[in-house]
């Protein structure tokens, strides 16, 4: 068939089609046809639409699947506050989500810096420094996390890390050694939470992490406070990231009070979690200075009213810092002095605001204070209680005085300094085991200063090292007579009532001491040192529990300073 | 088709006539082409050698194809017609043509149809033979003969040409020729191109040897870098004659003289030769200079007793002999110290006379700073390097001394150790004193029982003091303690044991020793903990550069190798560091935590972690700082304020900072009296040298030049020099001589060399006079020239006597103030050293000794710069000046940590609290003082000329200066 022939041939065709009486169905067809287009159209701009609008600009192409998520918006905000609360399951989530999403370069930025911190929440220090690595460090907070990453990197490689999860602790301690003391601390954080939960309302995280270093100069790299600031005032532990960063108490010579410590800090985590980061400083170290305590039974030292009176006696003597000029952390005050002035006043006052307005309000307070938008807890204090923090500053500080000087105990002022060449001397006698000439130095000093436990304490352990057993716990002398806590004295202490059969004060005293040294042998042995109090160190009796002994056995082989 | 027998006999007699001229034309022909063709290859380029290999193998071709041709000639009709009949007749030639053609058709015809008939062919053939004998052979021989001619002519004519070239040209065609056989740029056959070739060899000037001649077609061997000049007259002009090694060549030029000459540097072993170049072809000459390069070797160095391995701990000194010897001379001498990737090299000598063997000796110390900080083993080796400028400079190595390193911190550790121990030892005399007496029956026995612990106590103390002082002598591995150190402990020591009183108040004296040595141990701990840390942190660093090596993944054994070794040595090293007092143990446990961290990474191949882990032990030990602060019982975070532990650890004790504190003040002010009583010297020098100044110099000028003048005219008759010695001539000769430099000495105003030179000749015409009796032709200038120079060696000294006056006088006043200083300089030397003997500030017997001889010294002193008496005060000043700078206290610390605290306090950082026990660096800057000081002294002798005292130092430094 030629294409003439073709082409005359459909004419023909068409004519006899043309021919036909169907006109009224094929109009309604068309327009049927018509209507679907439109809709096709119409359903096209809309998706364009959505597209446009999730995208902020940038068309993409989506697939079927991904359409539910794409049509749910990017909230960033959302993944910050989860981070910040330390949710890091929703935030995990979050940052999956929107990993795989197609996002502005504004927004991808956003994302990589929040995995960052995400990162640093969750203790991965090395998947926070990847991530930062690809950006552009210029900027401010990109730096100052990247470096944060850097360090932390360094100070946390290769940690050993252990996790009970059936309490939902997890720690990682840079010092090996440091493991027969993590019973300790799971004990201490775990009953710690507990706490937060009952006074704040507040559920701490799980796992609650927990950072133990070795020493101010990783304390810093860890947690990125400044290493002068923390050398300065003496900080011991750091509530940042999410985490506890705590220094070991092997990293000081006499130990310090580590426990009340690490309660101090999850206190922190906790009011950062119930406010978003929004607490105060003035709040954030007044609870946390009110609740370390209160996560266990009242203990010798516990002064309740100490608070009151060192504000008081700040304030009457001009060496007040004030309760709204802390600066951005108590940890960089200028002087330990000054901070420990600050904690006194701070707890002082949140003391006051509570028994002013309840906990009832407290909680609220803290609830009021997640939804701020901005720094000012004004309006937070305001609602909840009718004053702001400069009339409840002036309330506090005229309650603050008209209340009575609180004295202290007479045993706490009375007496002399240690004169500190005999108490070297005897201490230079008693490591070259002469024993009777050191107790006879160390009594001779403790006639001009009897209140001093650590002078106390020397004079019974050279009288026990002679074998006056009877002397040496004469020389120990009670509670009463101290100034103040010694770690070795209750060890002592804990021995003597133990040898005594006086079971429940001997476990007082060894938690005690346990609290404020625990990698002194003495403490860790329950009162006794190799080579000196226990005779022969092959006969050294070892604490009962096995836990006592692991921390006995490592505080034993801590390297002696010569 | 067969040639009919008519035209086979015209052929014949064609090619009877012909055959022999046409093949002469022909060769004649091909040999002028051959020529041609040599003389276009002889350009040399590769398109002209192209053509003219392409035109001799035409050549050939065709002169190969002639002779088959000749050889292989046939009788074929339609050639023979057109080569024969047509040459002879040309009309009939082209009939006979036509038939050819026709017979050939027919034949074809015939083949393709054989039945078809061959009448026609019969015709035709006949016919042609007709047509063919038409041309009869007379003909056919006079056509031929016609065409010989013309070919013996072309044939003359090309021969003639190709002849005329060939004996005109050649030598061109000889190269044209050799070029054309040229492979790889070489032609194959060699010619001579020069003559009277002359070849200089010129050693480098490094060897200073002299220049030596070459022989054509020789072997010489040469050290590189040799400068050959080659000078010839040319054979041949306009040939580019060069100089070639096979791989170099080097063109000749004209020298100006008709000559040729080129020069050519040795570089190694090669076959020189003349050559001319054609284009791209060179053609040698045929006899080749063989040049052996002599390359110059590296020095050969020799250590005694290398190889060998010694313990570091066991050393301490290493005394290092060495020879060096090169085959030219020597330039440098290093010792080597190597250590894992560090290198440090110490210049032992740089020699200029460039003498080709050396030796010497280097005594390295076991407390050098290179070996304190070692922790890998160190190779220690000599190098020598030559003087070749021309290859660079080579170095030759010596075999090694390892040395295995003690650990870091291991010999800081034994000398703290041993001296806590000797500290410890003071704690039995005080136990003694603490014991009660024992109830005594009588009061005899009490006093027995009193006298006994007395007794006991002083043995005791005796004991631990002996102990202590022993203590303080020892060298730990090289390592010693301080001066300073030093000097507080026995000043200590002296005092105690002088020290008189009861028991209990010699035992509290005791307690103070004890607690001022405890406070000095525990900076001397902390000073080394610091060190040591840091040195660990260069450790760390080994570490992780190792472990950055290790993730590398092609090569990561080295970077295991080398991180093992770091994780070995930081091992030891922090085990050590732990018996460095509190910090040293606090750091030590710290460092051993993040090891352990490193380690694990190790053990689990995570090089990533254990890269990341060095890094922060790195940082952490090059921060040597306590983990949680200096001071810090507690934290304020929470709880009470920590343990109530008194800060009663080492170095706080009561009595012993204060004690610490005096004796760096005493220290110091001895340094600052020295420093006080230098420029006390200095001033007093000073003051002589601006009184020695002559006033009114131009007219005293004058009248010198007026008697120099005479002088020489009085001794201008005496003999020349030039004489016999021993002869009155030769006697009288000197003595000219030396009035003549008495003369010169006059007219540069040196009065002293002057009358030395007029007393010198004197005793020269005294013994020319002597010798010459009975000779007088010159006896009358000798007794004139005697009188002349008494008589001006009379002047000279009565200037030099009013000189002397006058510059006393002038002293006397100069010198009241200096004498007043001096006095008030003894005052506080005798106040320094009754300060040395107080208990709190006790310094060693020897060092007070020394401040009260410098005090008597400066005494004397004083009075003599009180009369005037300049030079014999400056003196007394000069042994006085000895004496403090003996009583100087030194360093507390090792030699080689001030200038690691320099280099801290550069950084703006000051590590630590306690770094320096005794105070600031103040000898340093003392030293700096006495260097200038030298300097400015050296700078004005030499400018006044050698005289006084310090002449002949003087005069040697000059010397040195010189060479």
């Amino acid at each position: 068939m030629s294409v003439r022939s073709w082409f005359a041939r459909g004419r023909i065709q068409r004519g006899a089609a043309r021919s036909r009486p169907r006109r009224g169905s094929t109009r309604s067809r068309r327009r049927r046809v018509w209507r679907a287009l439109a809709l096709l159209v119409a359903l096209g701009l809309f998706g364009v639409g959505v597209a446009l609008w999730r995208f902020q600009g940038r068309p993409a192409a989506a697939t079927l699947q991904s359409l539910p998520e794409l049509l749910r918006p990017v909230d960033l905000e959302a993944l910050s506050n989860a981070i910040t609360e330390m949710d890091v399951t929703r935030a995990r989530q979050l940052a999956e989500q929107y990993q795989h999403a197609p996002l502005s370069v504004a927004q991808s930025h956003r994302l990589s810096i929040e995995r960052a911190r995400l990162g640093l929440y969750v203790g991965d220090c090395d998947s926070a420094r990847a991530t930062l690595a690809g950006l552009p460090l210029e900027e401010g907070e990109v730096a100052g996390l990247a470096q944060l990453a850097e360090s932390c990197a360094g100070a946390t490689a290769a940690s050993l890390v252990v996790e009970d999860r059936a309490r939902g602790i997890w720690l990682r301690l840079q010092d090996a050694d440091d493991e027969p003391l993590v019973p300790y601390l799971v004990e201490v954080a775990d009953k710690a939470r507990e706490a937060v939960r009952v006074d704040l309302g507040v559920d701490l995280p799980r796992p609650l992490r927990i950072d133990v270093v070795r020493d101010l100069f990783s304390l810093s790299g860890v947690s990125g406070l400044p290493l002068e600031a923390a050398e300065t005032t003496g900080t011991v532990a750091v509530a940042r990231w999410g985490r506890v960063t705590l220094l070991s108490p092997r990293a000081s010579r006499h130990g310090y009070p580590w426990q009340d410590t690490l309660a101090h800090e999850l206190v922190h985590l906790g009011l950062s979690r119930a406010t978003r980061d929004f607490a105060p400083l003035w709040l954030q170290e007044g609870v946390a200075k009110r609740q370390e305590q209160r996560w266990r039974p009242p203990r010798p030292f516990d002064e309740v009213d100490a608070h009151d009176r060192i504000a008081q006696r700040a304030l009457l003597t001009g060496t007040s810092v004030g309760v709204d000029n802390l600066g951005p952390s108590i940890a960089m005050l200028p002087s330990a002095d000054a901070a420990s002035i600050a904690f006194s006043e701070v707890t002082s006052f949140i003391n006051f605001w509570i028994r002013e307005n309840g906990r009832a309000a407290f909680r609220l307070l803290l609830q009021d204070l997640k939804g701020l938008a901005q720094r000012d807890p004004n309006e937070a204090l305001r609602g909840v209680s009718g004053y702001n923090l400069s009339e409840w500053n002036l309330r506090w500080q005229t309650w603050l005085r008209t209340v009575q000087p609180v004295t202290p105990p007479p045993s706490r002022i009375a007496g002399g300094s240690p004169e500190l060449g005999r108490v070297r001397v005897g201490d230079l006698l008693l490591r070259g085991q002469y024993y009777d000439a050191a107790a006879r130095n160390f009594a001779a000093a403790l006639a001009h200063a009897p209140q001093s436990s650590a002078l106390r304490f020397r004079a019974s352990e050279a009288d026990l090292a002679a074998g006056r057993a009877a002397l040496a716990e004469e020389r120990l002398g009670e509670l009463e007579d101290l100034d103040g806590p010694h770690a070795g004295w209750f060890a002592l202490r804990g021995r003597f009532d133990a040898e005594a059969g006086n079971t429940e004060a001997a476990e007082a005293a060894s938690t005690m001491a346990l609290s404020l040294d625990p990698w002194s042998e003495l403490v860790a042995c329950e009162g006794h040192q190799s080579g000196l109090l226990g005779g022969d160190p092959w006969q050294l009796p070892d604490p009962k529990d096995a836990t006592r002994q692991k921390l006995c056995a490592m505080a034993r082989a801590r390297p002696q300073v010569h | 088709m067969q040639a009919s027998f008519s035209l086979r006999q015209r052929a014949t007699a064609w090619r009877e006539v012909l055959s022999r001229p046409a093949r002469f034309a022909r060769y004649a022909g091909l040999g002028l082409v051959g020529v041609g063709c040599a003389l276009l290859a002889r350009r040399g380029t590769s398109w002209t050698r192209a053509g003219a290999a392409a035109g001799v193998l035409v050549v050939l071709l065709l002169a190969v194809l002639g002779w088959w041709f000749e050889r292989h000639a046939g009788f074929e009709p339609g050639r023979v017609v057109r080569q024969v009949i047509r040459r002879t007749d040309r009309v009939l030639g082209e009939q006979a043509l036509r038939l050819v053609r026709l017979m050939q058709r027919l034949t074809g015809e015939l083949v393709t149809a054989p039945g078809s008939s061959n009448q026609g062919l019969t015709f035709a053939t006949f016919q042609f033979d007709k047509l063919i004998e038409k041309a009869s052979l007379e003909r056919v021989r006079g056509a031929a003969r016609r065409r010989a001619q013309l070919y013996r002519w072309v044939g003359a004519g090309c021969a003639l040409v190709a002849l005329a070239v060939g004996v005109w040209r050649s030598r061109e065609i000889v190269e044209g020729v050799d070029v054309l056989w040229a492979r790889g740029g070489r032609a194959p056959w060699p010619l001579f191109w020069a003559e009277q070739l002359r070849v200089q060899a010129q050693p480098p000037a490094y060897l200073r040897a002299p220049a030596r001649r070459l022989l054509s077609g020789s072997a010489a061997m040469l050290p590189i870098g040799t400068q050959l000049t080659l000078r010839a007259r040319p054979l041949y002009a306009d040939r580019q004659l060069v100089v070639t090694d096979g791989v170099h060549e080097t063109p000749f030029v004209s020298d100006g003289e008709g000559g040729l000459v080129a020069h050519y540097e040795v570089e190694q072993d090669r076959a020189l030769t003349v050559a001319a170049r054609f284009g791209d072809v060179l053609i040698a000459e045929p006899d080749p200079i063989q040049i052996v390069a002599l390359a110059d070797a590296a020095p050969v160095v020799s250590l005694d007793g290398a190889p060998a391995t010694q313990q570091l701990r066991e050393l301490s000194r290493l005394e290092l002999r060495w020879w060096a010897q090169d085959d030219h001379g020597l330039r440098q001498v290093d010792l080597v110290l190597r250590s894992g990737n560090r290198e440090e090299r110490r210049v032992l000598g740089t020699y200029d006379d460039e003498s080709a063997r050396q030796r010497g000796g280097h005594v390295l110390s076991a407390s050098d700073p290179f070996l304190r900080s070692l922790y890998l083993p160190a190779q220690i080796s000599i190098e020598a390097r030559d003087n070749d400028p021309v290859g660079g400079s080579k170095w030759g190595k010596s075999a090694i001394i390892t040395l295995l390193p003690t650990a870091v911190g291991e010999l800081e550790g034994l000398r703290y150790l041993a001296l806590v121990r000797a500290r410890d030892s003071f704690m039995e005399p005080i136990a003694v004193s603490a014991e009660s007496l024992p109830p005594a029956s009588s009061k005899a026995a009490g006093k027995a029982a009193a006298a006994e612990l007395q007794q006991r106590f002083n043995a005791r103390l005796e004991s631990a003091a002996q102990g202590f002082e022993q203590a303080l002598e020892e060298s730990y591995g090289g390592l010693r303690v301080a001066p300073g150190l030093r000097n507080f402990a026995l000043g200590r020591l002296r005092v105690l044991r002088a020290e008189k009183g009861s028991l209990a108040e010699r035992s509290r004296s005791v307690e103070d020793l004890v607690l001022g040595l405890d406070g000095v141990l525990m900076s001397l701990a902390q000073r080394d903990a610091q060190r040591v840390s840091k040195i660990l942190g260069n450790v760390a660093e080994e570490a992780m550069v190792g472990a950055q090596q290790a993730q590398s993944g092609e090569a990561p054994a080295p970077g295991l190798d080398r991180l093992d070794k770091a994780i070995y040595a930081l091992a030891a090293g922090a085990a050590q560091l732990l018996v460095l007092g509190s910090l040293g143990n606090d750091i030590g446990s710290v460092a051993l935590a993040d090891l352990g961290r490193v380690s694990r990474a190790r053990a689990n191949s995570d090089w990533y972690h254990a890269e990341l882990a060095a890094r922060h032990l790195a940082e952490r030990l090059h921060r040597p700082r306590p983990s949680f602060g200096a001071s810090s019982s507690g934290g304020v975070e929470a709880g009470q304020s920590g343990s109530s532990e008194p800060q009663s650890g080492p170095g706080q004790g009561q009595g012993e900072g204060q004690g610490q504190k005096e004796f760096d003040e005493l220290a110091q002010q001895i340094t600052e009296l020295a420093r006080q009583h230098a420029a006390a010297l200095e001033q007093v020098d000073q003051a002589l040298s601006g009184a020695r100044a002559p006033p009114d110099a131009a007219a005293l000028r004058e009248e010198a030049e007026q008697r120099a003048k005479e002088i020489r005219q009085a001794v201008q008759d005496l003999p020349e020099p030039g004489n016999s010695p021993g002869t009155p001539e030769a006697a009288a000769a000197l003595a000219r001589e030396n009035a003549r430099g008495m003369a010169h000495d006059l007219e540069s105003m040196k009065f002293e060399q002057a009358a030395d030179s007029a007393r010198r000749a004197l005793g020269a015409l005294a013994e020319a006079r002597a010798k010459g009796t009975g000779q007088s032709y010159f006896q009358g200038q000798l007794d004139g020239a005697k009188a002349r120079v008494e008589e001006h060696l009379r002047w000279v000294q009565q200037q030099l006597e009013q000189q002397q006056k006058a510059a006393r006088e002038r002293a006397r006043g100069l010198l009241q103030g200096p004498s007043a200083l001096e006095d008030e300089l003894a005052g506080k030397a005798r106040d320094l050293a009754q300060r040395g003997d107080e208990r709190a500030s006790a310094l060693p017997g020897e060092i007070t000794d020394r401040l009260r001889q410098a005090e008597q010294l400066m005494q004397q002193a004083a009075r003599e710069l009180g009369r005037g008496e300049g030079e014999a005060g400056l003196a007394r000043q000069r042994e006085a000046q000895r004496l403090l700078e003996g009583a100087d206290q030194g360093k507390p610390e090792d030699p080689d940590e001030g200038q690691e605290q320099q280099e801290g306090a550069q950084d703006g950082k000051n590590e630590g609290s306690g770094g320096a026990p005794f105070g600031g660096d103040v000898p340093a800057a003392e030293r700096q003082n006495k260097a200038e000081e030298f300097r400015r002294r050296v700078i004005r002798s030499l400018g006044e000329g050698p005289v006084g005292r310090l002449a002949p130092a003087v005069k040697r430094y000059a010397e040195g200066l010189l060479r």
